[in-house]
């Protein structure tokens, strides 16, 4: 197998011989390529094959978001980052399609490194390359018709408030996806605080909402809805899943971040239906036909309907949008093993919301050993029961 | 009753003891010439006879006068005065009439008619009646007495009006004034006095300005507007600055007009002066916030200016870092000549120790990078040196209106608003070694500029769009002298404008870009910045698809700057 490929462009020499010296000492298994326009990357990209792309924003002639809008084009499996040193809003919208990533100068070389590590990482959870093409080409996912249309309705409202456009990202799992994608990144740098869609929509702000739904890119509407599958049951599901995973989360007393990574983790974790059942709806028929219940005959199914599972596919889109590590690992091992190598309390809770959803009580792993004893258990299953019972109470 | 009368009448006139033949002849010679009527009548009134002008008075015959009264023969209804006269009740006293009455035939007329009664033995014993027409002297009394009444009417209304007037102009909050030609005030309104310190106009009516002698630079201001108004041509809102009583500074927008008589002779001027102080404050305001505008705009685009040399100047670091890190070679090679100075030591040893700390190094490659990678971060710190510089530069907003190196400005204009320009446009600078030190107002002037390249860079931008171009299009800079003014042109070819846009764009609020994109002020403050603050001029060549060319014309001197702009600079 051959190294990875990374290849930066920048229009400033001096940025790209800096690299050149700073990756020396971080890397042995890289192999490097420069550019110093749009123009010569995409020239480079006929020849060589390249798995991660970092690109200046600014620059003469081509800039950023067209470079990488080409190589989305010419060449999706390649991971799309952009590395600026223009701050601003505006900028970032307009780049907001066809990047994965948003890094922001001067960038420390190991948030550098490890945002091209984790992009790398990820490419081993999907090996088809072709499926590794069609999540590569994704800028928006699929969306209900109409979605954008009622987003740019209530954003444009003059005294449209957070709670209204909440309402409406919680409506569709697509645009739940988009928000969290965009607080997630670099430039905004506050992945760490998400707990819920409501805290996610005020810490971009009502202004860059505005400005994202009417510059189309973002809550746009994307390829068609997957005709046989039912986006507003999987909506519900996630939120559900979320929503006692992020109640085990915090009655466990885990750390904030860790309690929102278990919210990431949960909601995001079907996302990948998005995409898959749209490649292949006979494929998603079968899968369908398995009962729900049964979590490792799902599994089966998706693995060998797509060439990996729902939650490997979500986890590869997440990493290509450069999602905090702990969140990629957990959803890459759901559903969460019974036994095999242990997981993070992620994962685990993750795991238990889902089974949760489909079995009245989660039945105690055989293994006393493991990290989810019988006694964890009884206590998740509880905290979810009050959960239950107060959100039936309340509708 | 009239029967009676007749029979009564009758009885008297047989009673009355007839006139000598010649007395009568005298008489009647009288009465039949005299050009007033004459009627004779009884005590009680009834006509025994009449002359020839009664008849041609009254339009009645003779005989149809004689034997009725003089009251009856009137067609309308009288005043009760006029029947107590004429009828009735004999009187002694005689009695006045002028009444308007009607001819037989319908003339109206003023009448006049004397009643004489004849007395005899202490009784009434006839009447003698005189008439005449008075109309005439009627009518003339009635005109006498309408125009006396008209011009009792006007003189109220005039002197209304000159309250009115008297009350507008000294309640105008700007200064009015008007002088004679020996420049004397003739009147001066009540701001003017409150303005200048004074409570009364005769303080000032009849004197000269060098006679009132007051510091308040007020003769300074009227100094170049008055002589040319004296010579016939109005002065109009010129920027004069003056002090108030309180010792402030005013700033006043005075024009001073000819005033003619008229007959179109000059007879004095006429003065107005508005304290635009506050209006001189907004727009310094204004200014200053365009400039805050655009130093906002230009906060990313320098952002990026520095975060770049910073990228680099910090992996740079690193490398170094990492590769000392790899090498502590100065303690071995320092342990080396240690070792060489002392008489048993042989440094063999330590050189040994040297060859393996770097033989898992690429010597070559450091020795090549090292002193490039520390060539390139001094580069680095240099731009950031120099962008921070030029920032610092631009942003100061310099103190009114001083000896500017104008080569410079425009430089450091150009150097904070690169991130604007160089992706879109070469941009070449060509400046005037010869161009000497220029009286300006050094923060608008860049302010100018910097509007002018960032439209340049626009309109650059939108050509390259609409064109699909990918080659870079040019803005060219040039500063040069010309005997006694400065030219900083800009030229871009860009879009370029159609006439109607070019002779629109510097109204206020005029803009041709999206919204969002410009607040339409850019152009409308240069033109006030160039023009009116410095007296300079703005020249504009464009044509569609021609580019545009603005050209900033400024005095170089200070002889050619306008004295009322030195008095600016000083407050």
């Amino acid at each position: 197998m051959r190294s990875c490929r990374v290849l930066f462009v920048d229009d400033e020499p001096n940025i790209l011989s800096g690299f050149r010296r700073m990756l020396r000492g971080h890397i042995q298994d890289w192999e490097l390529f420069y550019a110093g326009s749009g123009a010569e990357a995409l020239e480079l990209l006929k020849t060589t094959e390249i798995d991660v792309i970092i690109t200046d924003m600014r620059m003469p002639g081509m800039d950023g978001a067209q470079l990488l809008a080409a190589v989305r084009q010419l060449h999706p499996s390649t991971a799309r980052l952009i590395l600026s040193g223009q701050g601003d809003r505006e900028s970032i919208i307009s780049a907001v399609g066809p990047t994965q990533q948003f890094l922001t100068k001067p960038c420390e070389p190991e948030v550098l490194v490890g945002a091209i590590s984790r992009v790398l990482a990820v490419r081993d959870l999907v090996s088809d390359e072709r499926l590794r093409s069609i999540l590569g080409d994704i800028d928006t996912l699929p969306k209900p018709p109409g979605i954008h249309e009622q987003m740019m309705e209530v954003a444009s409202r003059p005294n449209c408030g957070i709670s209204d456009v909440v309402a409406v990202v919680e409506s569709d799992l697509s645009l739940c996806a988009d928000i969290l994608r965009l607080v997630n990144s670099a430039f905004f740098g506050l992945s760490s605080r998400i707990e819920s869609i409501e805290r996610a929509a005020s810490l971009l702000g009502l202004d860059t909402i505005h400005a994202l739904a009417i510059s189309g890119k973002v809550f746009g509407a994307g390829a068609p809805v997957p005709r046989n599958l039912d986006v507003t049951t999987l909506r519900n599901n996630s939120m559900r899943i979320a929503g006692l995973a992020r109640t085990i989360a915090t009655k466990e007393g885990w750390p904030r971040e860790t309690v929102s990574q278990t919210f990431l983790t949960a909601l995001l974790r079907d996302l990948g239906l998005l995409v898959l059942a749209g490649i292949d709806p006979d494929g998603y028929d079968l899968v369908r036909r398995v009962p729900p219940e049964d979590i490792w005959a799902v599994s089966q199914a998706e693995l060998a309907a797509f060439g990996c599972t729902v939650p490997e596919a979500s986890a590869y889109l997440l990493g290509l949008w450069g999602f905090a590590e702990p969140v990629i690992q957990a959803m890459a091992c759901q559903p969460a093993q019974i036994s095999g190598p242990p997981v993070s309390p992620i994962a685990h809770a993750v795991g238990f919301a889902h089974r949760r959803l489909h079995q009245r009580i989660v039945e105690a792993e055989p293994d006393p050993d493991s990290w989810l004893d019988p006694i964890r258990t009884a206590r998740w299953n509880a905290l979810c029961a009050d959960l239950e019972e107060s959100v039936s109470e309340s509708t | 009753m009239a029967l009676q009368t007749d029979q009564y009448a009758r009885e008297r006139r047989a009673a009355v003891e007839p006139l000598s033949p010649t007395e009568a002849a005298r008489l009647a010679l009288v009465a039949v010439h005299t050009d007033h009527a004459v009627v004779l009548a009884d005590a009680h009134g009834v006509i025994e006879w009449v002359n020839d002008a009664f008849c041609e008075l009254t339009g009645y015959a003779r005989h149809e006068a004689v034997g009725v009264t003089r009251l009856s023969l009137f067609t309308h209804t009288v005043s009760a005065t006029v029947v107590a006269a004429l009828g009735g009740e004999p009187t002694e006293r005689p009695a006045r009439l002028e009444l308007l009455t009607r001819s037989k035939q319908g003339h109206p007329y003023w009448t006049y008619i004397e009643v004489r009664p004849v007395i005899d033995q202490g009784e009434v014993a006839q009447l003698i009646l005189l008439e005449s027409d008075v109309s005439a002297t009627q009518v003339a009394e009635h005109q006498l007495l309408e125009a006396t009444r008209r011009a009792e009417h006007l003189a109220a209304e005039l002197s209304a009006e000159k309250s009115v007037l008297a009350g507008v102009i000294s309640s105008i909050p700007h200064l009015v004034f008007w002088k004679d030609l020996d420049g004397r005030y003739r009147g001066v309104n009540a701001a003017f006095l409150a303005a200048r310190g004074f409570t009364d106009p005769d303080e000032i009516v009849g004197q000269t300005e060098q006679e009132l002698g007051t510091a308040d630079a007020f003769a300074e201001a009227l100094g170049h507007a008055e002589p040319t108004a004296r010579g016939g041509v109005a002065v109009i809102d010129q920027q004069v600055a003056v002090t108030s009583v309180d010792g402030t500074a005013r700033n006043l927008l005075l024009s001073v007009l000819p005033q003619r008589s008229p007959e179109g002779l000059l007879v004095g001027v006429i003065g107005v002066g508005a304290d635009v102080t506050h209006v001189a404050e907004l727009e310094r305001a204004l200014a200053q916030a365009n400039r805050l505008e655009s130093i906002g705009q230009l906060a990313a685009g320098i952002a990026h200016e520095i975060n770049t040399p910073v990228q680099f100047v910090s992996d740079n670091a690193r490398f170094l870092a990492h590769s000392f890190g790899e090498l502590p070679i100065l303690g071995q090679i320092e342990a080396i000549l240690g070792a060489g100075e002392g008489p048993d030591e042989d440094p063999t040893r330590q050189l040994a120790e040297l060859r393996g700390a770097v033989a898992g190094v690429e010597l070559a490659f450091l020795a090549a990078e090292i002193p490039q990678a520390l060539a390139e971060s001094q580069e680095g710190l240099t731009r950031v040196t120099q962008i921070v510089r030029a920032l610092k530069d631009f942003s100061h907003p310099g103190s009114g209106r001083v000896e500017t190196d104008v080569n410079r400005a425009v430089e450091s204009t150009v150097q904070v608003s690169r991130n604007e320009w160089k992706y879109v446009a070469e941009l070449s600078v060509d400046l005037d070694p010869d161009l000497g030190l220029v009286p300006c107002y050094e923060g608008e002037l860049k302010q100018v500029v910097l509007n002018i390249i960032v439209n340049a860079a626009h309109s650059i931008t939108a050509r390259r769009l609409a064109t699909d171009e990918t080659e870079l299009g040019r803005i060219a800079l040039r500063t040069e002298r010309c005997d006694d003014v400065v030219r900083i042109s800009i030229g871009d070819d860009g879009t370029g404008m159609d006439e109607d846009t070019r002779r629109r764009i510097f109204d206020p609020f005029f803009t041709t870009k999206e919204v969002g994109k410009g607040t339409g002020q850019g152009l409308s403050l240069a033109h006030s910045i160039i023009v009116q603050k410095h007296g300079g001029q703005i020249e504009v060549q464009s044509a569609p698809g021609q580019g545009a060319t603005f050209v900033l014309v400024l005095p170089a001197r200070w002889e050619n700057v306008n004295q009322s702009d030195t008095e600016t600079s000083r407050t």
